[in-house]
């Protein structure tokens, strides 16, 4: 089997092109090996032949010698040719899980919400270093193989012609049975590293929630339900594995039978006295030695399969192309930017409408506050507004422009959200806040939390901003969070910005505090407010009432405020009578 | 716990499938044995005077009937070998996850995403350590029947083969110290990777809206490289070593080839012995490479046991090898019903003197005490970071206290194995789904009953909303419950908490997602329910007018506790938070901002 035929496989090759000196390099190595290995028998011979004639002890010795330098050569090319063909393959393979970590982050939401953070661990690093052999080591040891193949049966065919030709039809038969079965581990495989993937989707997810789960007293069920993924991985990971190594073993029988014809034929040439005990010996040698690479081929396959398997599900996750298509458009005007809504339609299931005909648009450096009941669409608004769903008809401006034709880099630039799901993650404070841009200064942050009133925080904590939060911001509280999450938008200096209930989890006094910092920081924006608390809205200019999808009502806060018919001033009211309880 | 402690439990752990391996590829190794023999006796009968062909022919088809017998050994072994494969990770990984649920809380000593590299990476280390050890009886059992044979054809070449094998153990012995640096370096740079990428898919949406996808993939190709360096220098080392044992051994068969040539000289050595020579001395050398390595193997392993004792909370680690049902060769049963016991019934609930400080961090709670009796209940208040939520985690063992005690119905119990279901049951400030169907979700396993979860979801005020999902209750949630919305989350978890039927319920601040009707609703519902025993973390008018007793928190101590009325006259620090959450804006000046 050479280079597999398929364009799938080829597709893999490139990335060995950015390391193909490497893989040179690599060759010419394993040539220099194979080189060494066709030598050796041949000083046994030689060996042989002067110990029988009772030759000389300081030839014997000369030729133990040699064979010693050769040994000692060989290793030292086995380990060279062992560290660049990991570099090899850590390079490639990096560039890969490189690419895969890329290409996912950029896929839609709709994507994200059906994978776990455990299951994409699988994905990009378990199935890439399922691959990593094939990396490495395929292309070469198969060349390579082929090539000590090629040696060992040129010699044998200065030596004895028939014995050669029959081994040359043996050799080729047991590669042709491996081309042929090459794929009878592929399927399983790739059901194995799935149900692996699952697995460790469940574990990391429920210790992320570990508090849910042990708070509830469910480690019972937890524990029920790994049983059940470990148990899937154990089935099919057994299978995977028997069915992967079914072209070796071929190999090895047709190998078998091989050796003995050609051991047989032997026997008959040195009966016939056509050849000397050491030939036969020589060529009882070389069966041997026919052994390793054909073996090697076998051990190939294997990792063909398992590599194939793990392609196929790298290429699938590439082959999911985000349902956001970028615009080319990349310039917004200067400023606070307005905002447009022109008949929009949405929804996350064609039969379930969230947004239904919602129009209204929102004047640069203007404040608009929404409310609604719980699901009512004001998420939804705010998520179709970022681009993180496609809209099902009608057209949202941003500064005038269709945010369709938006690159999605220049709406973001300009467009910040704070999201009711405050997410942090394990690393350091800064690369928090920064999303591990290092362009941004120590000095602008300090200035942006200065205003936000968390100086005093971070100034209490140990390394300031080199603190290690721990995932999930276990060591914040959610207000804490929340305060940062706002800061986090800040630094990017945004130009529209959406506050999804920014308040939701601060204490009166705490979002009291924050709420001058952000009128302060809003002063150059345009804003939009989502919240359930009245109290928040009170510094907006417009109100807009969700309900259902629909706009309910729309109109100048004061003016509602005044009108009682309004759902708005009826809000006022249960708030206040909430309030008088 | 030591390697060879650690290792001989896990051998004993399923002994007959050890055994079983031990055997069968102690056969698989030991064929060969017959195709040294085969081939001496083929080549003695060559140089013999005899030239009969089928006499000759037939030590050729012994040796072709033994390598494909060896096939089938090998299918057999295989099998059992994959076997034992996973029966190896089962156990360590069901003992390491049962550690890890013993953790009070989010304290846990790595992430989630790390955790996840030493539930695959140092697993597979153990595997690979088991699988030398598996070999080792058959290569050990060959390298001394062989050594016998030679020793009976010419024991002083055999001894000289014998000598590799004291260097070679000798020399990994050394190697044991840079064996471990190595190693550790490359599991924490994997263990880096796989937070990393955990981490970043976990917060994709800050990400993308943050347009970070650019930083992130920088970020990781760093990540990558610093494990590509640190594999690299583990690979290598481990390269070298075993070339190093190469060395000796090459040395060593160079010597007994010279000795083979001065007896066949001397005459007392055959070229059928010379064949079984070289035949055996390859394997041997091999086998002894092998011992080499796994001594090398002993001494790198305790990084790994090292790197999973410490999923394990302190003085438990010796439970990674702890005897676990895996469930590996049937259906796990049910996980078993949870039964109320009436002596356990709640009379009253006493938290006293209870203490925790965050490392790193002067947030905590300091000395705080308070009891409640059925039937009431009690609403923690106070401003962002004074404590409320640290106080409720502390209470319920999901946070290590260094002082107090927790007694119900006057007996001291340990909250984190007591406060559980059917005790006492809680809702998390931002509570997590699992990516699982929403009734999944929200009976968590328990047996199905129609009317238990029709009335969580009623207490939750979730009907509408579970109407409304195009799915209903099998609506598939997304991972940490993304396709739900905040306040939809919120009273999924309200709904899972209910359907434990606990003496206690424990909000933290479960309203703060939720609009004021829904949230009324909510707490009406509740009230109308008979016998219900509450603590809810609030800051909410709705929680503090129901409430029977109100704890006001404030820098990790409790300031003042009493009723509403009683609090409102006499607190500073309540009327501040009461009048604030009336209108907060108004009392937005600049003394607030520096009091904080």
């Amino acid at each position: 089997m050479q280079q597999p035929k398929q364009p799938s496989m080829s597709w893999l090759l490139r990335y060995l092109r950015p390391v193909k000196g490497r893989l040179l390099i690599l060759l010419i190595l394993l040539l220099a090996s194979t080189g060494a290995q066709l030598v050796n028998p041949q000083i046994v011979q030689r060996f042989i032949d002067t110990a029988v004639d009772n030759g000389v002890v300081s030839s014997l010795l000369v030729l133990a010698g040699i064979y010693l330098i050769f040994a000692v050569f060989n290793q030292v090319l086995t380990v060279a040719i062992s560290y660049l063909g990991n570099d090899v393959s850590w390079r490639a393979t990096n560039q890969l899980r490189g690419d895969l970590l890329k290409h996912c982050l950029r896929l839609d939401m709709r994507f994200h919400n059906m994978k776990t953070p455990g299951e994409m661990i699988e994905r990009i690093d378990g199935d890439v270093t399922n691959m990593s052999n094939f990396f490495a080591m395929f292309i070469i040891k198969v060349i390579g193989s082929f090539v000590l193949l090629a040696g060992i049966l040129s010699f044998m065919f200065t030596m004895n012609w028939p014995i050669a030709t029959v081994m040359t039809v043996f050799t080729l038969a047991s590669i042709g049975a491996m081309v042929f079965i090459r794929d009878l581990g592929v399927k399983s495989s790739k059901d194995e590293r799935g149900a692996s993937a699952a697995l460790f989707g469940f574990i990391e997810e429920r210790i992320a929630g570990i508090e849910d789960v042990q708070a509830n007293g469910n480690v019972p069920y937890v524990m029920n339900r790994f049983h059940r993924a470990m148990r899937t991985v154990f089935l099919k990971g057994r299978k995977a594995w028997m069915l992967r190594v079914i072209p070796w073993n071929t190999t090895v029988v047709l190998f078998a039978i091989a050796v003995t014809v050609v051991l047989l034929l032997g026997v008959h040439y040195y009966l016939t006295k056509q050849i000397t005990l050491g030939t036969l010996f020589l060529i009882y040698q070389y069966t041997q030695m026919l052994n390793d690479p054909i073996e090697q081929l076998g051990d190939q396959v294997q990792e063909f399969q398992k590599a194939k398997s793990g392609m196929m599900r790298s290429q699938e996750l590439l082959a999911n192309r985000s349902e956001i298509v970028e615009g080319n458009e990349t310039t917004l005007p200067d400023g606070a930017l307005g905002l447009e809504f022109d008949h929009v339609n949405f929804s996350y299931n064609p039969d379930k409408p969230v947004l239904h005909d919602i129009t209204f648009s929102v004047r640069p450096g203007e404040r608009l506050g929404i409310i609604g009941r719980t699901g009512s669409g004001k998420s939804s608004l705010s998520r179709v507004l970022l681009r993180l769903y496609n809209i099902n008809s009608g057209v949202i401006r941003v500064g005038g422009t269709d945010i369709q034709e938006l690159k999605l880099e220049a709406l973001y630039r300009r467009v910040g959200m704070v999201t009711q799901d405050v997410q942090l993650f394990d690393g350091s404070l800064r690369d928090n806040l920064t999303l591990f841009d290092g362009s941004i200064s120590d000095d602008y942050i300090l200035e942006t939390t200065g205003g936000l009133g968390l100086k005093q925080w971070i100034d209490s904590l140990p390394e300031g901003l080199d603190t290690h939060l721990k995932a999930g911001g276990a060591s914040l509280s959610a207000g804490e969070a929340q305060l940062f999450a706002l800061t986090r938008v800040f630094l990017t200096q945004p130009s529209l910005v959406i506050l999804d209930e920014p308040s939701s989890r601060l204490d009166a006094a705490t979002e009291a505090m924050l709420q001058s910092a952000v009128d302060q920081l809003m002063m150059k924006c345009t804003g939009i407010v989502i919240a359930h608390r009245l109290s928040t809205l009170e510094q907006v200019d417009h109100i807009m009432v969700l309900g259902d999808g629909k706009i309910l009502e729309l109109g100048e806060r004061e003016v509602l405020a005044k009108d009682p018919s309004s759902h708005y001033a009826q809000l006022l009211i249960t708030g206040r009578e909430e309030d008088l309880a | 716990m030591t390697v060879s402690r650690f290792i001989q439990r896990l051998f004993a752990h399923n002994i007959p499938l050890f055994i079983v391996n031990g055997l069968l590829w102690g056969m698989f190794h030991s064929i060969p044995l017959l195709l040294g023999l085969g081939m001496q006796w083929f080549f003695d009968r060559a140089t013999s005077q005899s030239h009969n062909y089928l006499w000759l022919a037939v030590p050729l088809i012994f040796i072709a009937l033994v390598r494909i017998s060896r096939v089938g050994v090998f299918f057999w072994a295989f099998f059992k070998w994959v076997t034992y494969i996973y029966d190896i990770q089962a156990i360590l990984r069901t003992n390491m996850l049962k550690g890890i649920m013993r953790w009070p809380g989010r304290n846990l000593p790595a992430s989630p995403g790390e955790a996840v590299s030493r539930f695959r990476e140092d697993v597979d280390e153990v595997v690979e350590y088991v699988e030398s050890w598996v070999d080792f009886w058959g290569r050990f059992a060959f390298a001394v029947i062989s050594l016998v044979i030679m020793a009976r054809i010419n024991w002083q070449i055999t001894l000289v083969a014998i000598l590799p094998l004291l260097a070679v153990t000798l020399l990994n012995n050394l190697s044991g110290n840079r064996a471990r640096r190595y190693g550790q370096q490359n599991r924490e740079a994997t263990g880096r990777i796989t937070s990393f990428i955990a981490e970043s898919f976990g917060a994709v949406q800050a990400l993308k809206l943050g347009q970070a996808e650019d930083h992130v993939h920088q970020r990781f190709t760093q990540l990558n490289e610093s494990r590509r360096q640190a594999a690299l220098k583990d690979n290598l080392f481990k390269q070298w070593m075993r070339s190093l044992n190469q060395h000796v051994l090459s040395i060593c068969t160079g010597i007994i080839l010279l000795m083979c040539a001065s007896a066949m000289e001397a005459g007392r050595f055959t070229v059928g012995d010379f064949a079984l020579f070289t035949s055996y001395l390859s394997n041997i050398a091999f086998s002894i490479s092998l011992f080499g390595y796994m001594v090398f193997q002993h001494k790198r392993l305790k990084v790994s046991l090292d790197r999973m004792s410490i999923l394990f909370r302190p003085g438990e680690q010796d439970r990674i090898m702890q005897f676990s049902e895996t469930h590996l060769y049937g259906e796990p049963p049910e996980p078993p019903v949870i039964q109320k016991d009436p002596k356990e019934r709640l009379q009253t609930l006493e938290i006293k003197g209870l203490s925790y400080s965050y490392p790193n961090s002067e947030n905590g709670i300091t000395d705080v005490s308070f009891a409640m009796e059925r039937g009431k209940f009690v609403v923690i208040t106070g401003r962002i970071g004074s404590g409320k939520s640290t106080l409720v985690r502390a209470m319920l063992g999901l946070l290590p206290t260094s002082d107090g005690s927790v007694h119900w119905n006057g007996k001291e119990v340990d909250p984190a194995a007591f406060l559980i279901p059917p005790r006492a049951a809680y809702t998390p400030q931002v509570p997590r789904l699992f990516s699982d169907s929403l009734r999944e979700n929200i009976i968590q396993g328990s047996p199905p009953s129609e009317d238990k979860l029709a009335r969580a979801i009623h207490l939750a005020v979730m009907e509408k909303d579970i109407e409304d999902l195009e799915k209903g209750l099998d609506t598939f949630v997304g991972p940490r419950g993304v396709m739900l919305s905040g306040g939809q989350i919120q009273r999924a978890a309200t709904a899972r908490m209910m359907m434990t039927e606990s003496d206690l319920f424990i909000f933290d601040d479960l309203s703060s997602a939720l609009d004021v009707e829904t949230e009324k609703q909510l707490w009406e519902r509740l009230f109308e329910e008979r016998d219900v025993t509450c603590i809810a973390v609030s800051h909410r008018r709705a929680a503090l007018a129901q409430a029977d007793h109100i704890i006001v928190m404030k820098d990790g101590r409790i300031e003042s506790e009493g009723t509403l009325s009683n609090l409102l006259a006499t607190s500073t620090e309540m009327q501040l938070l009461w009048k604030g959450e009336a209108s907060a804006v108004e009392e937005a000046d600049g003394s607030l901002i520096t009091a904080n």
